[in-house]
């Protein structure tokens, strides 16, 4: 059996030293291994973690995850787990260094030659969490994650009667407590069923209150006859305990060993009880009565398991000296009585009323509350117990602020998004003819989450740029207030983007990389750009200087004498420039030909989309005004069936019509109504509505699946449903045999026109209160006070109560309480 | 000597003679300011960034004369702080105690590097800053009549020295206070006054010299003194205080201290109370006709005990018992009421006004400066320039309003905004920092999920807040940041922000604007100076005054901004709000304003 931690502490505080340490042979890699050993590494049929290391040795500075992940492997080794890491210099050909991404950011994780898993370093942040991944992978079987209470439901009605077991609620997976419960589990799991949940959804089903802390409890499910299964539950004891190592690992020995004994078979001496920090409970009992208060004991037993153990004194059988020395014959004057005496204690309580059930578990509940107490103040002191433990109020429940906690000590190259300051900014403005400028405050969680992002696009556009430089900048409105205001910036992060020395727009779209780039390169190059030779046109078909695909191309193609039609198309470009790249054809043979490659003629505007499958690209013949275009642009610049997810919502919800939303799952049948709604949006005959399309696919938790089940209870596939955000009205279409062109018309029609008796539902009202109630200091501030008037009241025999004493410390008045007529006393300086 | 304090009679005489003075009246303003010191200054570069009619008369050659004279040592006791290791130059005003509020390029840090510069440095930085920003003073023009006609145009007349007069609209005083205080002592023609000791410290090389008063001008003198004298004796009838103690800097500054040393430990200098109770509330100053030395005797039988502690004479007495304000310029058309000290018998200093700085039953004459400093006396530093920059600054909002019917300005967003903008403020916001227990921001609640955000804001002028803003508030936000009542141990405990010593961030939520019974009707010390909020929130204080971690400072206050919209607070990310948009009529907050800006955080891969 592995040796348990003595204690978690420790090994943090180790930790915390080794990290100012700069030993040599911490700038080295541990475990080192080859590339060709690693098959022989990885294939034993235990549990193998290799970190594949991509940067230069010796480390320039100790490198904290390497540091981190040496003590836990020292840790996991008790567990039976090797670690390894492996430098992939000069190992190009290995197949994980040779990944693109992931594999500098995680740790990959093998059992009998075949890779389980890889966890990203993200969430490795220290020894714990390093620990408490890897054995939740190698006991996964023995420790598993339940996700809703019916499975835990499963883990109890499977042990009643064979074994008890121990659930525990997580916060998260990672944490200190996580690590305990999985250390202590790797130890008892052949004595103990284990299942742990990190929603207090399931919690919910064996305690009745909310439960917001990590929790483990006891549940006994072993005394559970098999008979009795199907109607009795298994007991709940709420381990009360601190979860640490130290503390819950006695726990488990308490319960592991019986807890009734006859005194004389007790073979633990008073030092081992103090040991183990358990309380002794005395029963005295005469040889007439034994076999009962024996059967009452062994119930007393199964309640307080954990936390004493009950001796049953025999006064008859024993020697008269030990009994005496118990207090039987002073104390103790009748039987059956109970005694109980703290660990630690020398002394006995007794027992002073009558000998009921109910009686000894007060009397023991009682004891028990008053040794917690006093013993309170003293734990509250000692590192065992987590003194300052967070309340639930400054426990982040902000999605994007608790991710930006997690990556705050990430370090990245941000050589590609330079800070500006009150003298570099200006001197930028003047210098570039184009840039980007993020301004922001550095708390700023959605910032924190970007910023990454933004250097990556940053190092992506500076080969677009004619100078190699990178065009997206930064000023961090904490440090430049000044330069901030300058440019109007009042919220956080805002955009500009500084054209020819001068603001030219803002930047309003999704946070992320290719978005960015794709909005900076747009006005990086020449947009729109007039196409006068083949070379040209073939060099703006393929998406200009970035790849294919990145951009939807707009063509105007002109005759020389369409001036009218040329202005309003200029007009529309330059308005739209920032998201779509524009050409120009005017008149030519070229201009002809290009057009009827696009089966048109000259005077047309087309629009040509890449990534849309069902429609490369479309025209508009009539009509070229302005307004014509610019709406033709935002209409059929999207795919022409559209798969809806989070990236084109807002494009697609920008045109205010309702969705008809096709779901389907991919290895569905029917998907042949795909086909049927594709050619419907083609034939553009549905313009009120935005047909589109959400896979529902395999995973219950997919977003189509989570969706489609919000509007219908027990969807079955395909199925249509049409979503008016306008007025949150829903229509699931009702003839789920009938996919036919006809019948989604008239369907379709039937909403159009308002008939009756087609709505079946509608969204959801969204109430969105607070998650906690804030700290009340109104209320802490009343109760505070009521209780100082109560002090001084007390202390002063009632009378006028002073009022507080404010913001200083009043300094002592060096004042003389002479008696009026009488002389003051010489000492009246104020030196006292 | 004394200041007349008759209340204002107006009568047939006063129209006649308002009368003749604008009949003779050559140029007209909008607005005619007293003083070309700092607050005169300050109050100029407002008037003048808003195009307003304006003027400043004052009577020397160049602007913050007093400073030419003092303080009479010489060196200033306002810091001059050139490094805080933060580039933010709002937060950087937290620590310039000197520089007037400007286009953010021009500082007094940029003429001296003294911690504690010398004052001729002061003349010269008012000097640039009246350059620069091209102030409009009009020098060697002493005012010495101030009228008001009786007319329903009610213009003020302004008479110089040469008899010139000018008519104003509206009149600022920002004479500071500086007419020297002489107490009311048998004998105090024996004694010297602080603005006109001799200098030259070898005249009290070897004398014994007792002092009167416990200000910061008695302790510089003492400390300046004490280095040649026998010995120097600091009497007052006040216990002094220390600045750094009572958070108050017009109370003795640790600069100014070394008497506390030489006392304390017994090294002849002496500091004591002419305490109220003893019977030594009057002293007497008598003068040895043939010593010429000066011995202090009270009406009282301690004189006559053998152990009298003033039992030996002095050389010199010198009075530093500060300064009053000049009322005598004004006719009584117009005279400002004086207030009245708490203690009767203490002269009166300031000018009586209300919490816009406006004299009381003299509508249209103002008060800026260390004038109005009876606003905040002995609580905060209204009465110092690196406090009535900004007071100053409220004031031009006032009148702006007042006058031009220009409303105070504001930032209105959406409410996902605010957690943010008063983080920033929270960390950087000088004039609240300065201010402290005064001013602060008040955030507009609306119903459309929006806010609207207002700076420097006097707490006292909540009740009428609407007619000095112009605008229309129900539920509202006041953060102010405030010296604590804890004990003095800083644990910074979120959970226990409210018992913070130290300055530390507070928000008063209220469901309506408070009245002015509730101003009045409120336990100050619970509250810190304001009405018992609906909902109250404190930041805890900070060992370096950086309100910005994710747990312990930013969602605490998230939760309490929560609790006042009554919505979810959050963020969200791209994904959870398509989906929740999918599925509701109407997303959390965090969604629309990222659907509104455009700005949808993408989880990333």
């Amino acid at each position: 059996m592995a040796a348990l931690r003595k204690c978690s502490w420790a090994v943090l505080v180790l930790t915390n030293l080794a990290v100012f340490a700069t030993a040599t042979d911490e700038n080295l890699l541990f475990n080192p291994l080859k590339s060709k050993d690693l098959n022989d590494f990885v294939s034993p049929p235990f549990v193998r973690v290799v970190y594949f290391f991509k940067g230069e040795l010796p480390l320039q500075q100790p490198d904290r995850f390497l540091l981190n992940f040496k003590q836990a492997s020292d840790i996991l080794e008790d567990y039976g787990v090797k670690t390894a890491t492996l430098h992939c210099k000069n190992e190009a050909m290995n197949e994980y260094c040779s990944r693109k991404h992931s594999v500098a950011e995680s740790v990959f994780i093998f059992r009998g030659g075949n890779l389980l898993l890889e966890i990203q370093l993200a969430s490795m942040f220290n020894i714990d969490a390093i620990v408490s991944n890897i054995l939740q992978m190698v006991m996964l079987g023995e420790v598993p994650i339940v996700s809703d209470e019916e499975k835990l439901q499963q883990i109890m009605d499977m042990n009643k009667g064979k074994q008890d077991v121990l659930y525990s609620y997580q916060r998260a997976v990672g944490t200190l407590e996580h690590r305990v419960f999985m250390e202590v589990a790797f130890v008892y799991s052949n004595q103990y069923a284990f299942a742990l949940s990190t929603s207090t959804e399931v919690a919910r089903l064996i305690s009745s209150t909310d439960v917001r802390h990590p929790t483990i409890w006891y549940l006994q499910c072993k005394s559970v006859s098999p008979m009795d299964a199907s109607t009795k539950s298994c007991p709940v004891l709420r381990y009360t305990g601190p979860i640490n190592l130290e503390t819950f690992s006695k726990y488990m020995k308490l319960i592991s060993m019986p807890n009734v004994l006859d005194f004389q078979e007790s073979m633990l001496t008073k030092s081992e009880f103090d040991d183990l920090q358990v309380h002794r409970a005395y029963i005295f009992t005469d040889a007439a009565s034994y076999k009962s208060t024996q059967a009452l004991t062994a119930e007393l037993g199964s309640h307080f398991i954990g936390s004493m153990v009950f001796l049953i004194v025999n006064v008859n059988k024993l020697p008269t000296y030990v009994v005496k020395q118990l207090g039987y014959g002073s104390q103790v004057t009748e039987v059956p009585s109970a005694a109980f005496r703290s660990y630690g204690s020398n002394n006995l309580e007794y027992m002073s009323v009558k000998f009921t059930e109910t009686n000894i578990r007060n009397f023991l509940k009682h004891v028990l509350d008053t040794f917690n107490e006093e013993t309170m103040d003293e734990r509250l002191y000692t590192d065992n117990h987590p003194i300052f433990e967070v309340p639930p109020q400054e426990i982040q429940d902000d999605p994007v602020a608790e991710d930006a906690y997690l990556i705050r000590n990430k370090k990245f190259n941000t050589t590609s998004i330079p800070a500006l300051t009150d003298k570099t900014f200006p001197a930028m403005l003047s210098e570039k003819n184009l840039f980007l400028v993020m301004f922001y405050v550095q708390w700023d969680p959605r910032t924190q989450v970007f910023m990454e992002h933004y250097a990556e696009a940053g190092r992506m556009l500076e080969h677009m740029t004619s100078d190699n430089t990178s065009p997206l900048a930064r000023v961090n409105c904490a440090d430049w207030p000044d330069v901030c205001e300058k440019n109007d910036v009042i919220r956080y992060p805002t955009f500009i983007l500084f054209k020819n020395h001068k603001r030219m727009s803002e930047y309003q779209d999704r946070l992320d990389t290719m978005t960015v780039v794709k909005f900076v390169s747009l006005h990086l190059q020449q947009n729109p750009v007039t196409l006068t030779t083949k070379a040209e046109v073939t060099q703006f078909l393929e998406g200009g200087m970035a790849s294919t695909g990145m951009y939807v191309l707009v063509l105007g193609l002109f005759k020389e004498k369409d001036t009218e039609e040329l202005k309003a198309f200029a007009t529309v470009a330059s308005d739209l420039r920032h998201r779509f790249m524009f050409g120009i054809m005017k008149g030519g043979s070229l201009a002809e030909g290009t057009a009827q490659y696009f089966g048109t003629g000259l005077s047309s505007v087309v629009i040509i989309k890449e990534q849309d499958k069902d429609e490369g690209f479309t025209v508009l013949k009539d009509d070229l005004t302005q307004g014509n275009i610019a709406k033709f642009i935002e209409e059929s610049s999207l795919p022409v069936f559209p798969a809806l997810e989070p990236e084109n919502f807002v494009a697609l919800r920008s045109l205010k019509k309702p969705f008809v939303i096709l779901f389907f799952s991919v290895d569905n049948s029917k998907v042949e109504v795909r086909k049927v709604m594709t050619e419907m949006a083609k034939s553009r005959q549905f313009n009120d509505f935005v047909l589109c399309y959400m896979e529902v696919g395999m995973n219950s938790n997919s977003m189509g699946s989570f969706i489609l089940h919000s509007y219908i209870d027990e969807p079955s596939l395909p199925t249509i449903v049409t979503v008016n955000h306008d007025n949150g009205k829903l229509y699931n279409y009702p003839m789920g045999n009938d996919f036919s062109k006809q019948s989604i018309s008239k369907w379709l029609q039937g909403i159009s026109s308002g008939k009756a008796g087609l709505q079946t539902g509608e969204l959801k009202d969204g109430k969105w209160k607070p998650l906690l109630p804030a700290y009340d200091f109104l209320a802490m501030i009343d109760s505070e006070e009521a209780e100082y008037r109560k002090e001084v009241e007390e202390s002063m025999g009632g009378g006028r109560i002073p009022s507080r004493s404010g913001g200083t410390a009043p300094k002592p008045i060096p004042m003389p309480t002479s008696e009026p007529g009488t002389p003051p006393q010489p000492s009246i300086h104020t030196e006292l | 000597m004394s200041v007349s304090l008759h209340t204002v009679v107006i009568g047939k005489w006063t129209l006649i003679t308002c009368f003749v003075f604008v009949t003779h009246a050559l140029g007209f303003h909008q607005y005619c300011l007293i003083g070309a010191g700092p607050a005169g200054l300050q109050m100029g570069y407002f008037l003048g960034k808003a195009n307003r009619d304006y003027v400043i008369f004052e009577k020397t050659n160049m602007p913050g004369s007093f400073f030419e004279h003092y303080p009479r040592h010489r060196k200033l006791i306002s810091i001059n702080k050139i490094n805080t290791g933060s580039t933010n130059k709002e937060f950087n005003f937290r620590h310039d105690w000197n520089s007037l509020i400007g286009d953010g390029d021009l500082y007094f840090k940029e003429f001296s590097r003294d911690f504690f510069p010398n004052a001729d440095v002061i003349l010269e930085y008012f000097q640039a800053y009246k350059t620069k920003y091209n102030i409009r003073v009009q020098y060697n023009t002493t005012i010495v009549n101030v009228g008001r006609d009786n007319t329903a145009v009610s213009l003020f007349s302004l008479r110089d020295q040469k008899g010139t007069v000018h008519t104003c609209k509206t009149v600022i005083v920002s004479t500071g206070i500086a007419i020297p205080n002489v107490p009311d002592y048998e004998g105090i023609e024996n004694t010297i006054g602080y603005e006109d000791m001799p200098m030259n410290m070898s005249m009290y090389d070897g004398k014994t010299v007792l002092i009167l008063g416990k200000g910061n001008s008695a302790f510089e003198t003492g400390t300046a003194i004490s280095y040649v004298a026998n010995l120097v004796h600091l009497v007052s009838n006040r216990i002094e205080e220390d600045a750094w103690n009572s958070h108050y800097v017009g109370d003795v500054r640790a600069v100014n201290n070394e008497l506390y040393d030489t006392f304390y430990l017994k090294s002849l200098d002496g500091l004591f109370v002419l305490a109220t109770g003893t019977g030594m509330e009057q002293p007497r100053f008598v003068k040895d006709e043939s010593s010429e030395k000066i011995s202090i005797r009270f009406n009282h039988l301690i004189s006559d005990k053998d152990n009298y502690m003033f039992r030996w004479e002095y050389d010199y007495v010198i009075r530093c018992t500060g300064f009053v304000f000049d009322f005598s310029i004004f006719d009584k058309t117009c005279r400002p009421k004086p207030k009245f000290p708490w203690n009767k018998n203490r002269r009166p200093k300031y000018p009586l006004i209300d919490h816009t700085y406006q004299a009381v039953d003299v509508p249209g004459l103002y008060f800026a400066g260390t004038v109005t400093h009876s606003l905040d006396f002995k609580k905060s530093s209204g009465g110092f320039l690196h406090g009535f920059r900004y007071t100053t600054q409220a004031l031009h909002r006032i009148l702006e309003y007042q006058n031009h019917r220009k409303q105070w300005p504001s930032i209105k967003m959406s409410i996902s905004e605010l957690l943010n903008h008063i983080i920033k403020r929270v960390n950087e916001a000088s004039g609240l920092y300065q201010m402290f227990g005064v001013l602060s921001d008040v955030m507009i609640l609306s119903s459309d999920e929006k806010y609207e955000y207002l700076e420097d804001y006097p707490i006292q002028l909540l009740p009428t807040f609407k007619n000095i803003t112009g605008k229309e508030a129900d539920r509202i936000i006041v953060f102010t940041l405030q010296y604590g009542s804890g004990e003095g141990v800083e644990l910074n405990i979120a959970k226990q922000a409210h018992t913070s010593f130290f300055l530390h961030p507070m928000f008063h939520y209220y469901e309506r604007i408070p009245t002015d019974k509730d101003m009045i009707m409120h336990n100050k010390l619970l509250y810190n100076g304001l009405p018992r909020p609906t909902k109250l929130h404190h930041i805890t204080s900070d060992f370096r005054t950086s309100w910005s971690t994710p747990n312990s400072h930013i969602l605490p206050l998230r939760r309490f901004l929560e609790s006042c919209v009554g919505q979810d607070l959050r963020y969200n990310y791209d994904d959870e709000c398509f989906q929740l948009t999918m599925t509701h009529k109407n997303p959390p907050i965090g969604c629309q304003q990222s659907y509104a800006s455009g700005l949808r955080i993408s989880r990333s891969a």
